[in-house]
């Protein structure tokens, strides 16, 4: 028998190491992930910013199980094979009904797929744009959505395209070709070859600019026709991505994309050099050659970093590669499936060793779980929970160590399985959100304050998860009580865990509230201000009351405090979530758009679970009271 | 049993009763459905209307017609069953600790509030760069203010016109001047004639008539006006238009000396004067989001003067008043730029801070003491 089990975890813990193992490539991606990115206002590894664009449009951050650096690679250097790339995650079949591509069926799409009806899509998201943003229907949201993806994925397309030869810069002209001093080897030429080499000749051309057309000589006409063509580039090519470059002058902070770099006019040296460290890293990625490929990319990286040295985003950026690799979260989660496996049958076998194990799984999910808190705090330099999936990190940690807690306390594979569910389910919804945006994200104004993040923020989200794992001690009760009503020293366990695991909800909610209190009062002038995330949080702490005052004065019993947890996590999630859809006040921010509905049937659930629960276990408990 | 200890035992029980934790559970369930409510009413009706009609009062009509009770009742009524509690607690010598000090705490909380509720005094300052202002104006609050100058001196006189109607006289006993109120209205929007009239009334900005308008969700959107008379002791009376948004205050003569009335949001005069030098908005890099604001200010008091920048989450603290960055405005298209600072001056300010400590100690030692004995008695029971 215990040989059995050893062998089922080993078979796991195998299955898991396979679970993520990248395959070799002809094309060593290390260095390309490495360049430093500035988005949505933060320094960022290529790598990141493959994954989020990649999220951004498909929902996965990786693209036919290849790494997204892979996928955003081919985009920028070779866009014409990239169109069929499946990468468009349409949510709502309405949208291509009404782009008129009601016969393509699955959830993602290629460029190619969706470029039929892409006018039609372009009128329906500008009309959507004219709406307020809440008072857009989710078929609006979605036309917006698509449309803004399909747009950044053209941009992206034509980020590098200075760095390719193009027929437009095919010189022959032997006369222009030694005016321009091109090399003689070559014939065609990227952008950046011939703004570089145009730049001389500025003079020429405005001279002749100044002279009628009609008596330019044949050479003159070709001269006139490549500086036009620069110049229509340079117009046409504009606000595109990726920011890759630093501009001194705003103190390291503002970085633009070569295109940009480009539009300026006049390049020092450095920018230069970077520049066609660049356009070698797209040619010899073309070309398949790796060594080329891979050094180009790291002396594009070294230069970039050395000219930002100041920047502290750019000290972690070897963090945050570690970090996607090892996606220490995803580990987590795979962990805590494995061991809520076992802490179920543990529950039922009541075997000590199936004990030990399902605590030795959530001790090893522990790990990467803490690894990915630490990790982000060090990364952003802020405390663990900047907006929802932080947050939802955070509180199944601390689920985690409650359920820990607990199971330190009874001994009965209680916690263990509290600790595994929370673990596991948390994580898994965190999932969701990881989807909309950049998580590690910057923070806006009124968050800009480390100690009250690290005060507040914090202490409240430990209210928020005490109260979550009473929910989850509350359900486990209700279930025993139905299952084995005669089970006493169960069900007093399950009810001292309950008991407990509010009481330290109520106390990290109150002080919670209050601390917010105290920060509003610090940085606004009032204590209390009936703002919705404060009502959210004080309707956990009233309620958590509610139902100590009541067991005190026996309004209810075991059964009430453990149904009344179970509702409680309705009123957690209120406050957590619900408030910040409700759209007003000084904490609507952060993104929240279709986690209503996951919401309502969260809430749903747990109604109807309360509601059919007590009632039969009520039933059956009268007629011995009475 | 005679009448007498049959009466006493009932007002005992009634004692009992109202320090009893059944009523706590039912202030606290009202309390929970009022702040429910009121959070969901934000969503249509702003924060103001949600206080004015949750959060600040002791009856509002459920849905027009069902009274229920408000906050200020359902936590007076707490606040009574507390003090019970605790005297009852107190008499049984049956002190917990952690108990006494939890409750203690909230009687405080609760205290503080009424305090702040009462007392509290909340306006805004708003100053264009290079600008200096010694007085705040409140955010809903609206004066009928007069005044009249004599050399470097104004000498203001200033009646509340939050309750004004049609009909109500204000005195200015020390000008001798009489206001008679023709139309009052909380919210107004102002009308000009095209035409020029015959027998025009008093306005700086040629205004012929005021209409009212609907209440707007944030109280600092209603724009007040006022039509009134002025009673001259010699002559006729003169006829008035004051509006809210009048940029330049209208002007009258009166008993050989020039007077200025203007109808404006309540003044609160500070103790020192500010100067806005600079107000600076930071920009996370490439985006629109914002990372901070400050405001470089000069406070001048009793002569001295001394530099500070005031932030989000850095205050100006002088003299019982506290002024927050609260908001900046600025006009397309130039350089000029408007920093709004929230201005409270609050006696009861530090209550909250000594019971959310007190509060939170005794929670955290009554559940250590709790798990400590439950410890120890699963201890004994396992031996």
């Amino acid at each position: 028998m215990n040989r059995f089990l050893l062998s089922i975890f080993a078979l796991i813990l195998a299955l898991f190491a396979g679970a993520r193992v990248a395959r070799a490539t002809d094309l060593d991606y290390t260095e390309l992930a490495r360049i430093p990115v500035q988005d949505g206002g933060r320094i960022m590894p290529m790598d990141s910013y493959a994954r989020l664009r990649l999220l951004q449009f498909s929902g996965r951050s990786t693209f036919g199980k290849r790494p997204a650096i892979e996928w955003l690679a081919r985009l920028v250097f070779d866009p014409a094979h990239s169109q069929t790339d499946t990468v468009f995650l349409v949510n709502n079949p309405e949208v291509l009904e009404a782009m008129g591509l009601d016969d393509l069926s699955g959830r993602r799409f290629s460029y190619d797929q969706l470029r039929p009806g892409l006018e039609k899509l372009r009128e329906l998201a500008s009309a959507a744009a004219q709406h307020e943003e809440n008072q857009r229907n989710p078929v609006e949201k979605e036309f917006l959505r698509v449309y803004h993806n399909i747009t950044t994925f053209a941009s992206l397309g034509a980020s590098f395209r200075f760095a390719v030869p193009h027929p437009d810069f095919t010189v022959t002209n032997a006369v222009l070709r030694a005016q321009l001093n091109l090399p003689a080897d070559q014939e065609n030429f990227s952008f950046l070859d011939m703004h570089t080499h145009a730049k001389s000749l500025s003079a020429d051309i405005q001279r002749l600019a100044a002279r009628p057309p009609e008596s330019w000589s044949a050479d003159e006409s070709d001269l006139f026709a490549l500086s036009s063509t620069l110049f229509n580039w340079s117009r046409y090519y504009r606000d595109l991505p990726i920011a890759m470059l630093p501009i001194p002058a705003h103190n390291e902070e503002q970085w633009i994309s070569p295109w940009d770099k480009l539009a300026f006019g006049a390049l020092d040296d450095t920018s230069s050099n970077e520049l066609f460290a660049m356009q070698n890293m797209a040619q010899a990625w073309l070309a398949g050659r790796n060594a080329e490929f891979k050094l180009a990319a790291h002396s594009v990286a070294r230069s970039i970093a050395s000219r930002a040295e100041e920047n502290r985003a750019l000290r972690h950026l070897n963090l945050e590669l570690t970090y996607n690799r090892i996606d220490p979260l995803y580990r987590a989660q795979i962990l805590y499936g494995f061991a809520f496996l076992l802490s179920l049958v543990a529950l039922l076998r009541t075997s000590t060793l199936l004990r030990r194990f399902t605590l030795a799984g959530i001790a090893l999910a522990l790990i990467p779980h803490t690894y990915g808190i630490v990790a982000r705090m060090m990364i952003m330099g802020r405390p663990p929970m900047t907006n929802l999936y932080a947050t939802f990190i955070f509180v199944a940690w601390v689920c985690v160590v409650l359920g820990l807690a607990v199971e330190w306390y009874q001994r009965n594979g209680l916690g263990a399985f509290l600790s595994a569910v929370s673990g596991l389910v948390l994580l898994m919804i965190s999932n969701r959100f990881e989807m909309q945006n950049d998580t590690m994200g910057v923070v806006i104004a009124v968050l800009d304050s480390n100690f009250w993040l690290s005060t507040h923020v914090v202490t409240i989200t430990i209210g928020y998860a005490g109260c979550i794992a009473a929910g989850l001690a509350g359900h486990i009760y209700l279930l025993q009580a139905l299952k084995y009503p005669d089970n006493h020293p169960a069900l007093r366990s399950s009810a001292r865990a309950v008991y407990g695991l509010l009481a330290f909800g109520l106390i990290f909610s109150f002080l919670g509230t209050m601390l917010g209190g105290v920060w509003a009062d610090q940085s606004w002038g009032r204590f209390w201000g009936w703002d919705p995330k404060e009502n959210g949080a004080l309707l956990i702490v009233l309620w958590c009351s509610i139902l100590f005052h009541a067991r005190w004065a026996a309004m209810i019993g075991n059964l009430g405090v453990a149904a009344g947890s179970v509702l409680g996590v309705i009123v957690v999630l209120f406050a957590w979530i619900g408030v910040n859809l409700l759209g007003v006040g000084l904490h609507s921010y952060g993104f929240t758009s279709g986690v209503a509905l996951g919401l309502w049937i969260a809430v749903a659930i747990e109604l109807l679970f309360v509601a059919i629960t007590v009632p039969v276990i009520y039933a059956r408990r009268r007629p011995i009271s009475s | 049993m005679n009448d007498e200890t049959h009466k006493t035992s009932r007002a005992a029980a009634i004692w009992a009763y109202l320090g009893s934790a059944q009523i706590t559970t039912y202030g606290l369930a009202f309390l929970m459905v009022l702040t429910f409510w009121g959070t969901l009413y934000q969503v249509q009706n702003g924060l103001y209307l949600a206080k004015e009609r949750f959060f600040d009062s002791w009856f509002f009509l459920a849905a027009g017609v069902v009274p229920f009770p408000g906050t200020q009742l359902v936590l007076a009524v707490l606040m009574l069953n507390l003090v019970v509690y605790l005297i009852r607690l107190l008499a049984r010598k049956k002190l917990t600790f952690g108990l006494l000090v939890i409750h203690l705490g909230l009687l405080l909380m609760l205290g503080g509030g009424a305090i702040t509720h009462l007392f509290a005094r909340e306006s805004q300052l708003t100053l264009a760069e290079g600008e200096s202002g010694s007085a705040s104006a409140s955010y809903g609050d609206w004066e009928v203010a007069v005044w009249s100058r004599e050399g470097d001196m104004l000498d203001v006189m200033a009646y509340n016109s939050n309750a004004l109607k049609a009909g109500d006289v204000l005195r200015f006993e020390d000008a001798g001047l009489t206001l008679r109120v023709e139309e009052y209205y909380r919210n107004a929007r102002a009308f000009q004639s095209t035409t020029p009239l015959t027998n025009a009334p008093l306005s700086s900005h040629n205004l012929s008539s005021l209409r009212s308008t609907k209440l707007a969700k944030e109280p600092g959107e209603n724009i007040a006006g006022a039509v009134i008379t002025i009673e001259q002791q010699d002559g006729a009376p003169a006829r008035a238009i004051l509006f809210g948004e009048d940029e330049v205050p209208t002007t009258f003569a009166h008993d050989g000396k020039d007077y200025t009335i203007a109808l404006r949001r309540m003044r609160d005069p500070l103790p020192f004067v500010v100067t806005l030098q600079d107000f600076r908005k930071e920009m996370h890099p490439g985006t629109g989001i914002a990372r901070h604001f400050s405001s470089r200010v000069t406070v001048s008091s009793d002569g001295v003067e001394r530099d500070m920048v005031i932030s989000m989450n850095k205050p100006l603290r002088d003299r019982g008043f506290t002024l927050y960055q609260a908001s900046y405005r600025e006009e397309p298209g130039s350089d000029a730029q408007w920093s709004t600072f929230a201005v409270m001056h609050n006696y009861g300010r530090m209550i909250p801070y000594i019971a959310t400590g007190m509060v939170s100690f005794g929670l955290a030692w009554h559940f250590i003491v709790m798990m400590v004995r439950r410890a120890r008695r699963s201890g004994g029971a396992s031996a």
